[in-house]
């Protein structure tokens, strides 16, 4: 299966790496495994001490209000343009969404007022030179811009496991015209596996079906969360792959911390594991299970796939 | 200036905002100003009496109306100043509606002081506007009329019917468009045809309607009353000698998905779409040339023979294989089969094992294959100096076309290096006999052991009154090898070890061998070592020492492999520096270890040796596989040919030597690589260049002209289903190495048809000519070319349609995907009486008739996403209704649900035919499902929620049917293109102005018709053709046309001849005139007065008639 996505310009620099709470208390292998891509594929960037949390969390769960959630972007907005790095790279879809929507109100004049009037106490303006200068891209927009240079890096083949990609809702339907590829069939994440020789799904029944958590949902609502969570498992069982690959800590975590418990209460058998998009690339690039890829946070026995594909020998990198 | 300003109410559209009291008087004191009127309609008749009025009393010459826009009432005013004598550029608008009380209806203030500016304005530019002068075209009393649909239809007749002589062009082979496909139309629920098919027969009866069908309009120039329309008329392949018998269907081989059935069911690539086409004629699908075809040296069609033997056609297929190549069961074994390369299927999944189909069909039927004697038909005599596959080729070719040739061969057999050098385990010696006696059967004399130079000479032959020459002599020996103990005892040469193996000679190697070399001769005599070890009871213990890596090599990868299983051990990276010698034989080979470096010439990566590491293979014999040379001894008694490099030098174009009668192709005059399908290929073509020589005349192409090549789009290779190829058996490695029987086993018959089956048919027509043979007429003519046409007509109708919406843009409502979600358009073919089901309704993935059935409406239509298109797609509702309808009165038991957004049904009798197919038990419910999901046993699942009783469903259906909505076909967007006509939403043309002039299109004299305009209904549709050939019919009965006024010009002292303004004018009105210095001329018929060249022109030469600079500077600086 050819890639359908379509080339985008290369990201050479410019990169802020956008931090998120979730990957970063969760699953910190996601991080570590984007910067050690980032490296690889000859990607500037910075992580920066100022950036702060994007609220999108709170927000979507209606515990902040928005105007709160504006500041913020602002104000993370104007300090990724004032350290010269103003591509924001988002390991999370809701860092992605939300500042992307923040971008658009700001457009608004009279939010943008308001925002400022808050922003100015901290001594930041979010003006149009900033608004023009920031960008928002999810950190696979930035890795799919540089995938020529995946194939010559391949170390370890992935052949013969088969992959299928959860897409994030708040990356392919907040925004659904700003997405690389098909909004309704995402596929960057199999399409930046393809060199290593995995075994690609594409389109299945309910891939658009969202993961369950559904933010304050899984906490108030935590039976229809988890049915729903079961019904896209199911769903993937029936495609037969070896691994589910996200693009959310928010959708990882639904499936990765439950996958176990609803097998078990289910009575049924999902035979997958889930990985981020960036820790297989990173797998299959070389890099070391633990200390790049941090698979020790998981739920999910994923040892098995990691013989699998001999990332318990000796890294060649 | 004696100036009158008219100010409009229109009805209280302008009124109602802006105080025109107060406007008049602020008008008032403007300079020139002698009249202010107002009215409710000042286009109505009381306003049209108002300013006679005025001009007599108070002797008026310049008129300012302040109404709407100059495009909506422009002609209104200008006519009544024409009429009282003014001219009509005495009108100045002030667009107090558009630019005033519509767009600034909450702020009245600054709209009144708005009226105040652009009203004086108008004032100020009126005392500058002078008459501009207009001049008359002549018109063609014809039109053409673009698209065969049932708009197309009806906009020729009323045409024909006016006496007005019209061209019908449809790009597809017959006339019928989207109507033709439909089983019944709403609300009457009548049969689609029976409306349709008197409509095609009239067209086809009507003299004065010329259709032109499998045509396309390539350009379109010249003025209106007067365009020269240029026509591509593509190739039918089938002359008006077609009877319509229905005798080649049944013949062709080739079945691919019919689009007349939207892919419901399958066609072949000869094909009529349905029973009453008008034309009648069947045509040929023919794309050009499949890539295996253009790969194959000796242009076999492998597509066609592949399809027959698909279709069990077994003797077709040996027809179609061997015609070009006398040899299709050795090359079905040892061809290095560059058609497999190039198979477009090797991009789904694997190429199609053509050889190993080509090696079946010509096992199976080659040896009962009688072959008879072929008449001498000319007195000349052929000598061929060569038994090899490239003159055993040349003296078929001659025999057949009536020569007779005698093969002069220098070794006891004939069959050249398939004989001598390819062993046993590969082609085994009966099949090449086989082959060779049925050349020998068509009368070509073959006389072994005579040698040319020794035996006889050519220059003998030709004294002797042989016409001409062809030397086949191939390369007969090991090219030299200059290393160190090269001589030593113990040393071979892979030629010669071969041929005498091959010759059964008693060969006998030691223990060890090494082979030099990475081409097939190199594996020829590894393997061969291999098997002459095992065979004298010994381990094989044979390593193949190559310079490059596996990538680089150039023999087959199953060969590789084969060998590899054997036993064979490969060094690669190593090439020879010297042979250790002990005691006058060999012991050893030092070897020189290398890398790779820069591609060579070949455009493989040249090896370069690594200083100081060297390697030692102990070996008791080296086989050098190197290289070939020419054998020259030929060349005695053969004055005149020329040797280069080991090859004869030929005239590419006609293979003849530097010495006239003598040609060389093959090994030894190699046009391409050297293999035995390129000696085929080359001992053919000498044969057509002879025959030209001996004929004194070009009489055949010696380079047969090839097609353009036909590979299956991104798309339809995406659609394919991936398979796999099925593998030809293999003996047990371990069995082979001591064997000289033939390794490759052949397909079982059901192997080769399932294998064949995975063919695309890249080309849809392969050529294989079984139509020509089966049709009675005579009509077939696959020879047929694309031919061009020009002509001269007034007016220009667009009726080229829409294309349903692609749902699989839809991705989650599984079109293309779950074989039971369809279209309506798909469904119509399936409750057709002439549709593939006869009518019945069957579900696509296993005949069954479907129960429960779920339409689901707007499909790419109302959809504000980037996959979808914004608007209403108008007939959907009322198709969905009819055919749920119609579903209903065939099976009462179905359930059908039509999942809608709104049900629109307006248009006559639509909402009560909506009624009562509620009555009848259709479920309507208000719902839009975003997702359908196939389960195991295909049935479908829904969820959805009908928005008026607020419940959630979640249903399970044997059938889902999208209501996939209407876009501008890739026709339409064509023909905009070609006539530069604007598109809208979806493509679709756009009218002039969508109420008053809503069939004129932006250029004047062409009009626009049926769904190209947007989507409607078949009703619409007529209707619209009919007002389109009304406009056309009163274009034309004027005789003549008026230029307009507004116009630009170019002044020729200040044209700069730059060309910007040709460049840029949308409707091509702008040309420079030829010659040196060249300046801008204007079309005045074809400008529609848009101004882009004036304001673009950088010398100010370029003005536009209405928009002096004065004018504008005028009406600016108020």
């Amino acid at each position: 299966m050819a890639p359908t996505t379509p080339d985008i310009p290369p990201v050479t620099g410019g990169v802020q790496l956008f931090r998120s709470c979730l990957v970063t208390t969760e699953y910190p292998g996601v991080e570590s495994a984007s910067k050690w891509l980032f490296d690889r594929f000859d990607v500037e960037y910075i992580v920066n001490p100022d950036q702060t949390c994007c609220t999108g969390l709170g927000y979507y769960s209606d515990l902040l209000p928005f105007p709160t959630t504006l500041g913020v972007a602002a104000r993370n907005a104007c300090v990724a343009v004032e350290a010269g790095h103003p591509i924001q790279s988002y390991l999370c879809s809701t860092c992605y969404a939300i500042n992307k929507k923040s971008r658009n109100v700001l457009e608004v004049p009279e939010f943008r007022k308001q925002t400022n009037k808050a922003l100015a106490k901290i001594g930041r303006e979010y003006t149009d030179s900033v608004a023009g200068e920031i960008k928002h891209m999810h950190t696979l927009e930035i890795l799919w811009s540089r995938h020529h240079s995946i194939p010559k890096l391949v170390k370890r083949r992935l052949d013969g496991i088969k992959v299928a990609t959860h897409p994030a809702c708040h990356y392919c339907k907040v925004f659904p015209d700003e997405v690389v590829g098909d909004a309704e069939n995402f596929m960057i994440p199999e399409d930046l596996l393809e060199p290593t020789g995995v075994i690609k799904t594409g389109s299945y029944n309910e891939k658009t079906t969202h993961c369950g958590a559904g933010f304050r949902q899984r906490f108030v609502n935590p039976s229809i969360s988890v049915a729903v969570t079961r019904q896209k498992l199911r769903r993937l069982a029936e495609e037969k792959i070896d691994v589910c690959v996200h693009m959310c800590p928010n959708c990882a975590l639904q499936f990765d911390r439950h996958h176990s418990i609803i097998e078990q209460s289910a009575n049924e058998e999902y035979p997958f594991v889930h990985l981020h998009t960036q820790q297989l690339v990173a797998l299959a690039l070389g890099a070391d299970p633990d200390t790049v890829c941090g698979v020790k946070a998981h739920s999910q026995d994923v040892e098995p796939l990691l013989q699998r594909i001999g990332a318990r020998e000796r890294a060649r990198v | 200036m004696r100036c009158g300003v008219f100010l409009c109410e229109c009805g209280g559209n302008i009124s109602g905002v802006l105080d025109l009291d107060s406007l008049a008087d602020a008008t008032r004191g403007s300079d020139g100003v002698v009249s202010i009127s107002r009215n409710q309609f000042m286009c109505g008749t009381e306003g049209r009496r108002l300013i006679e009025q005025a001009v007599e009393d108070r002797g008026l010459d310049r008129i300012v109306i302040g109404a709407c826009s100059r495009r909506f009432q422009g002609p209104t005013f200008e006519r009544i100043a024409r009429e009282l004598r003014l001219g009509e550029n005495a009108v100045a608008f002030a667009n107090l509606r558009e630019g005033c009380s519509f767009i600034h209806r909450d702020e009245p203030a600054k709209a009144q002081l708005k009226a105040e500016k652009i009203v004086a304005a108008a004032v100020a530019r009126a005392g500058f506007q002078s008459d501009l002068p207009r001049g008359r075209t002549f018109l063609h009393r014809s039109a053409l009329v673009v698209g065969g649909g049932i708009a197309g239809i009806t906009a020729a007749e009323e045409l024909a019917g006016a006496g007005i002589d019209v061209h019908l062009v449809e790009r597809e082979q017959s006339l019928g468009g989207y109507m033709a496909r439909l089983s019944k139309t709403f609300p009457t629920e009548d049969c689609a045809m029976c409306s349709l098919a008197p409509q095609l027969t009239g067209a086809a009866l009507e003299p004065r309607t010329h259709i032109h069908t499998l045509t396309d309009v390539t350009e379109i120039s010249g003025p209106p009353g007067e365009f020269r329309v240029k026509l591509r008329h593509r190739p039918r392949f089938v002359s008006e000698a077609c009877v319509g018998c229905d005798d080649c269907t049944p013949a062709c081989p080739v079945s691919v998905s019919s689009e007349f059935e939207l892919g419901v069911a399958k066609r072949k690539a000869i094909s009529r779409p349905f029973a009453n086409a008008v034309p009648s004629l069947y045509a040929i699908d023919k794309r050009g040339q499949a890539p295996c075809k253009s790969a194959c040296p000796a242009g076999t069609s492998a597509q066609g023979y592949v399809a027959l033997v698909a279709e069990r056609r077994f003797d077709e297929a040996y027809r179609v294989a061997s015609e070009p190549n006398p040899f299709p069961s050795v090359c079905g074994r040892i061809c290095t089969h560059p058609c497999e390369s190039a198979c477009a299927r090797g991009e789904v999944d694997e190429p199609i094992a053509i050889a190993a189909l080509k090696r079946f069909v010509a096992d199976r039927v080659g040896p009962e294959t009688v072959v008879e004697k072929a008449p001498l038909v000319h007195s000349e005599k052929v000598a061929i100096v060569g038994a090899g596959p490239a003159g055993l080729t040349c003296a078929r070719d001659l025999a057949k076309l009536g020569y007779q040739t005698t093969v002069f061969e220098a070794l006891p057999v004939a069959g050249g290096m398939l004989k001598t050098g390819i062993p046993d385990y590969r082609l085994p010696k009966d099949v090449l006999g086989r082959e060779i006696d049925q050349i020998a059967a068509l009368g070509v004399e073959i006389e072994t052991g005579k040698r040319a130079g020794k035996d006889f000479t050519i220059d003998g032959l030709l004294a002797d009154g042989y016409g001409a020459a062809f030397l086949g002599v191939g390369l007969q020996k090991s090219s030299e090898v200059e290393i160190p103990g090269a001589e030593l005892e113990g040393t071979l040469r892979a030629v010669e070890f071969l041929r005498r193996l091959n010759l059964g000679e008693q060969v006998q190697v030691g223990d060890r061998v090494v082979v030099i070399g990475g081409g097939d001769v190199a594996l020829d005599a590894a393997r061969s070592a291999i098997r002459l070890q095992k065979s004298s009871g010994r381990e094989p213990d044979v390593t193949l020492a190559y310079r490059r890596t596996r990538e680089e090599m150039p023999a087959l990868d199953e060969e590789i492999e084969q060998a590899i299983e054997e036993g064979l051990k490969v060094e690669f990276l190593v090439a020879p520096l010297e042979i250790v010698g002990k005691e006058g034989r060999l012991s050893a080979l030092k070897l020189q270890r290398c890398e790779l470096g820069e591609p060579d010439s070949s455009g493989r990566r040249r090896p370069v040796p690594i200083a100081g590491d060297f390697g030692e293979l102990e070996a008791d014999n080296v086989v050098f596989a190197i290289g070939q040379d020419i054998v020259a001894d030929f060349l005695q008694g053969c004055e005149g040919v020329e040797i280069a490099g080991s090859q004869i030098q030929i005239d590419p174009d006609t293979l003849m030597t530097k010495k006239a009668g003598v040609f060389a192709g093959g090994d030894a005059a190699a046009t391409g690589g050297w293999t035995a399908i390129e000696a085929v290929a080359a001992g053919s073509r000498a044969a057509r260049s002879i025959h030209n020589f001996l004929r004194d005349e070009a009489l055949l192409e010696v380079w047969p002209a090839k097609d353009a090549e036909a590979r299956p789009s991104a798309e339809e290779l995406a659609a394919a289903e991936v398979g796999q190829r099925l593998a030809v058996p293999l003996s047990a490695a371990t069995e082979r190495r001591g064997s000289w029987e033939e390794v490759v086993g052949a397909y079982s018959e059901e192997q080769a048809i399932a294998e064949a089956a995975r063919c695309l048919n890249c080309a849809v027509c392969s050529g294989c000519e079984s139509c020509v043979r089966a049709c009675p007429a005579g009509a077939i003519e696959l020879d047929q070319a694309e031919t061009f046409e020009e002509l001269a007509v007034g007016a220009i109708i667009v009726a080229t349609g829409h294309k349903e919406f692609d749902a699989r843009r839809k991705r989650p409502l599984g079109f293309g995907r779950f074989d039971n979600v369809v279209t309506h358009s798909q469904l119509a073919r399936l409750l057709a009486p002439s549709g593939p089901t006869a009518g019945e309704l069957k579900r696509p993935s296993d005949g069954a008739v479907p129960k429960k059935i779920f339409m689901l409406q707007c499909v790419g239509s109302r959809d504000c996403s980037s996959s979808g298109n914004e608007h209403c797609s108008a007939i959907c509702c009322l198709f969905a209704t009819l055919h749920a309808s119609l579903i209903k009165q065939h099976y009462p038991d179905a359930d059908v649900t039509i999942g809608y957004t709104d049900l629109r049904a307006p248009g006559k009798s639509h909402e009560e035919y909506y009624r009562l197919v509620q009555e009848r038990g259709v479920r309507y419910v208000r719902s839009r499902a975003g997702e359908i999901l196939e389960e195991p046993d295909k049935s479908l699942l829904i969820r959805f929620e009908d928005t008026v009783t607020r419940r959630k469903n979640e249903e399970l259906f044997d059938l889902v049917v999208l209501a996939a909505g209407l876009e501008a076909s890739s026709g339409t967007t064509e023909i905009a293109h070609v006539a530069g006509l604007q598109q809208g939403s979806a493509g679709f043309i756009k009218e002039y102005h969508p109420k008053l002039r809503p069939v004129d299109t932006q250029r004047a004299g062409i009009f626009v018709a049926g769904t190209a305009q947007g989507p409607k209904s078949i009703p619409d549709t007529i209707a619209q053709a009919k007002a389109a050939a009304s406009r056309v019919v009163s274009m034309l009965s004027a005789g003549y046309v008026l230029t307009p006024a507004q116009v630009a010009s170019s002044d020729v002292e200040q044209c700069i001849g730059c060309g910007i303004c040709e460049e840029i004018c949308p409707q091509s009105a702008v040309a420079l005139t030829a010659g040196e210095s060249p300046h801008a001329v204007v079309d005045a018929n074809s400008c529609r007065g848009c101004g882009i060249c004036a304001a673009e022109c950088p010398s100010g030469a370029m003005t536009l008639g209405g928009f002096s600079d004065e004018e504008i500077l005028a009406e600016v600086m108020v």
